[in-house]
C-alpha cells in the first residue's frame, strides 16, 4: 500500500494570502476607475466610489485578496481595463 | 422649436446603445486605433518603452528580488493573452465603425465594452506621448490652450469616455454583485 505524495510546497504556495493594489495614475478618470472596480469585482457604487477615492487621495488601495493564481487573474482584468494594478504577498 | 443634439451615446430599447460619430469622426479615430492596433501587436515582452510599459505594466509589485522573476514569468505566460485581448477588442470596434450607417454606430455591450477599453488604451498612449505623468502634467494638458491634434483627441477621448462610462454604468446593480 502506498500513500499518496503530497506536494507540500504547491499546497504552500496556494495557501499563502495575497492581495492586489490599484496605484493612482494621473490619467484614468474616477468615474472609469469606479465603473471597472463595479464592474469586474461586483462591488457597490458606494464601496467601488470608496475604493477610488483612496485610490486617489492615498495613492493606492487593496481591491482584493485571494491566493496567487486568483490574484494573477484579478491583475489581468484590471490591466486589460488599463489600470494600474499589480499584486503582492498580504503582511 | 430649437434643434437638441442628441447624446453622443445612448442605450435603446433592444438592449443595444447608439454611439453617434461623424464620418470624418470615424475616419480619424479608426486610423488612430489602427496605429494603436500595430503598436500592441508588436508589444510582446521585451519591446519596452514608455507606452509599451504603460499599456502592459508589472503585474507583481517589485519589493522583492523574488517578485521581479514571478512578474518575468506572469509576463512570458500573460503579454501574449493581453496583446490577443486588446486587439479582440480594437477589431470588435472597426467592425461597429465599418457598420455604421449614417453617424450611427450601433453596439451590443460586449461592442460598447470594447469601445470602452480601447478609448481608454488610446487615451493612456495619448497621455504618455504627451507626457502626462503625474495630476500636476494631467492638469497642464487639461489646461493647454495652444493644444496639438493629439491633445485634442486626448481630450476628446477623455469626454467620450465619460459618456460610454455613464452609459454602461446603468447596467450595474447599484447595490452591487453581478448584472
Amino acid at each position: 500500500m502506498t500513500s499518496p505524495e503530497v506536494d507540500v510546497a504547491a499546497n504552500t504556495e496556494h495557501e499563502r494570502e495575497w492581495i492586489v493594489i490599484v496605484w493612482n495614475d494621473p490619467v484614468n478618470l474616477m468615474s472609469y476607475v469606479t465603473f471597472v472596480l463595479q464592474k469586474l469585482f461586483g462591488y457597490s457604487t458606494e464601496k467601488a466610489t470608496e475604493l477610488m477615492l483612496a485610490v486617489h487621495h492615498e495613492g493606492r488601495a487593496n481591491v482584493a485578496s485571494g491566493n496567487r493564481e486568483q490574484c494573477e487573474m484579478h491583475v489581468f482584468r484590471l490591466h486589460e481595463h488599463g489600470l494600474w494594478a499589480t499584486l503582492e504577498e498580504a503582511t | 422649436m430649437g434643434l437638441r443634439r442628441k447624446p453622443p451615446v445612448e442605450r435603446q430599447d433592444d438592449n443595444t446603445w447608439v454611439v453617434r460619430l461623424e464620418a470624418d469622426e470615424r475616419e480619424v479615430l479608426s486610423t488612430v486605433i489602427g496605429q494603436l492596433d500595430e503598436l500592441i501587436e508588436h508589444a510582446h515582452s521585451g519591446a519596452e518603452s514608455t507606452i509599451v510599459n504603460r499599456l502592459f505594466p508589472p503585474a507583481f509589485t517589485h519589493h522583492e528580488a523574488e517578485h521581479e522573476e514571478l512578474d518575468a514569468e506572469y509576463q512570458r505566460l500573460m503579454r501574449e493573452e493581453l496583446i490577443t485581448s486588446r486587439r479582440t477588442a480594437i477589431t470588435a470596434v472597426v467592425a461597429a465603425f465599418e457598420a455604421a450607417e449614417g453617424n450611427s454606430v450601433v453596439m451590443n455591450q460586449a461592442d460598447l465594452t470594447s469601445f470602452l477599453q480601447t478609448l481608454n488604451a488610446l487615451r493612456v498612449t495619448l497621455a504618455s506621448a504627451l507626457g502626462v505623468i503625474d495630476d500636476e502634467s494631467a492638469a497642464d494638458a487639461d489646461e493647454q490652450s495652444d493644444a496639438s491634434p493629439e491633445h485634442h483627441l486626448y481630450m476628446w477621448s477623455g469626454w467620450m469616455l465619460e459618456w460610454v462610462v455613464n452609459s454602461l454604468s446603468e447596467t450595474l446593480p447599484p447595490e452591487g454583485g453581478t448584472s
